[in-house]
């Protein structure tokens, strides 16, 4: 991570590594969504279309509206979209989870990139912050 | 109301709040959350939910156009994202608690917090004129120069490159632990705390600040927003409209940037802070006496 100060410096590898893993898996993440929220308004999904839009806006919480849109007990687990897929809010939760990855995915990026360009104690940043976030998104962490 | 209906009025909305919040250089996170809270009758828990998911994504949207020219410092990102990210975790984590355990006092107590938070910004907004574009730099800190913070970045501007130190990384820790903890809880993102940290605790220039604050966000609050997924809170009718609007409204709001009157602009949005920071604060103040 040397950097030359008599011209244009080149920006770190490790940065542009995390730049573009992380736009990208977001980006993704994006699409999917839009296209599960499309087939959602047109066929419906996992959630009662019909009720979910008055719920919310009443002011219910989450769990009021996870009982009376999909008839379950309290809220579902992370992952509850993966087994339903055909369904149209399902695809589109699993973009938002695609793009609320992105994060994890590019910071392991980094680690590697450090790792072999011998960062020092950055790897060890790096190494914490993905340990981080992989223990947040795998459920892991938990309150 | 309808599902379409729903779904195109919170896009127009995330979009209009996303484009302003851009040309008056601020994030959206804040904006979102504290609109909406004051403004809509959703439970704040989604609501936060849904705003700490727009703070993120546009974030990490944004990083790579900031890595890629080297404003942004990934040695501060990674040094700094340490404690952000560990405490926004423990925000959302402490967010979840309060909503199962407090029920209305708590409820009351994030809208007073929340409502506080907002004005004390808008207030920073207001009298705020102490960042500077490059803080000059007398003595570096020992602890600070064995992390070999500082790097140099092409300025633009000025036609040449900007070499600059960073000072005063430990104490930088301590005001990390605090933004992520509220970007968290409150899910508001913490630009508005991690600018002026960078620039006028750690002596970072004003570019370089607001470029790594983008990326900082990124990734600090992915870990939190795993949190209110978990917790239920994320419904994709609401979210992906406003997802969706607010990458769109930052596009936008980056590119009509230049025409536009950007102090105008701010002057707006400082106004439209403390009405939705005055709401807030009494809605949860009359929440309490109502208890």
């Amino acid at each position: 991570m040397e950097i030359e100060t008599d011209r244009v410096p080149r920006p770190p590898v490790v940065g542009i590594i995390y730049g573009e893993i992380a736009y990208r898996v977001a980006i993704i993440g994006v699409l999917i969504a839009m296209v599960g929220i499309v087939i959602y308004l047109v066929l419906g999904g996992y959630l009662d279309k019909a009720s979910i839009c008055g719920d919310l806006w009443r002011g219910d919480t989450a769990q009021t509206i996870w009982k009376e849109c999909a008839g379950v007990a309290g809220v579902p687990q992370t992952y509850w979209y993966l087994g339903r897929l055909g369904k149209g809010d399902c695809l589109a939760m699993l973009g938002i989870a695609v793009a609320c990855v992105a994060g994890a995915v590019g910071i392991w990026g980094v680690v590697f990139g450090l790792l072999r360009n011998k960062g020092g104690i950055y790897i060890l940043f790096a190494f914490i912050i993905a340990v981080i976030l992989s223990l947040s998104a795998s459920g892991i962490i938990t309150g | 109301m309808g599902p379409i209906e729903f779904f195109i009025i919170f896009f127009v909305i995330s979009l209009v709040i996303r484009m302003v919040a851009v040309l008056g250089g601020i994030g959206g996170g804040m904006m979102f959350t504290s609109l909406m809270m004051g403004f809509t009758g959703i439970d704040s828990y989604i609501i936060r939910a849904t705003g700490l998911l727009i703070a993120t994504s546009g974030s990490v949207v944004a990083a790579r156009r900031f890595l890629a020219r080297g404003l942004a410092n990934i040695r501060l990102v990674l040094f700094t994202g340490v404690p952000y990210a560990l405490f926004a975790v423990i925000g959302a984590l402490t967010a979840a608690y309060v909503k199962q355990n407090l029920g209305d006092v708590g409820e009351a107590a994030i809208r007073v917090s929340l409502g506080t938070i907002v004005l004390v910004v808008a207030t920073l907004m207001l009298f705020g004129g102490g960042r500077a574009q490059s803080p000059e730099m007398k003595n570096v800190d020992g602890f600070s120069q064995k992390l070999r913070l500082g790097m140099s970045y092409w300025e633009e501007s000025l036609g040449k490159v900007v070499d600059y130190r960073v000072s005063r990384a430990s104490v930088a820790v301590l005001v990390f632990c605090l933004a992520g903890f509220l970007s968290g809880l409150f899910g508001i993102g913490a630009g508005w705390a991690i600018v002026p940290t960078f620039n006028m605790i750690m002596l970072v220039p004003l570019k370089v600040a607001a470029a790594s604050s983008s990326v900082l966000m990124g990734l600090g609050d992915t870990a939190a927003v795993w949190q209110y997924i978990k917790g239920g809170a994320i419904f994709p009718l609401l979210a992906v409209p406003c997802l969706t609007g607010s990458i769109l409204g930052a596009l936008i709001g980056a590119r009509i940037m230049i025409r536009v009157n950007a102090r105008f602009v701010r002057w707006i949005i400082i106004a439209i802070m403390y009405g939705a920071g005055l709401k807030l604060f009494l809605n949860g103040i009359i929440r309490l006496i109502n208890l």
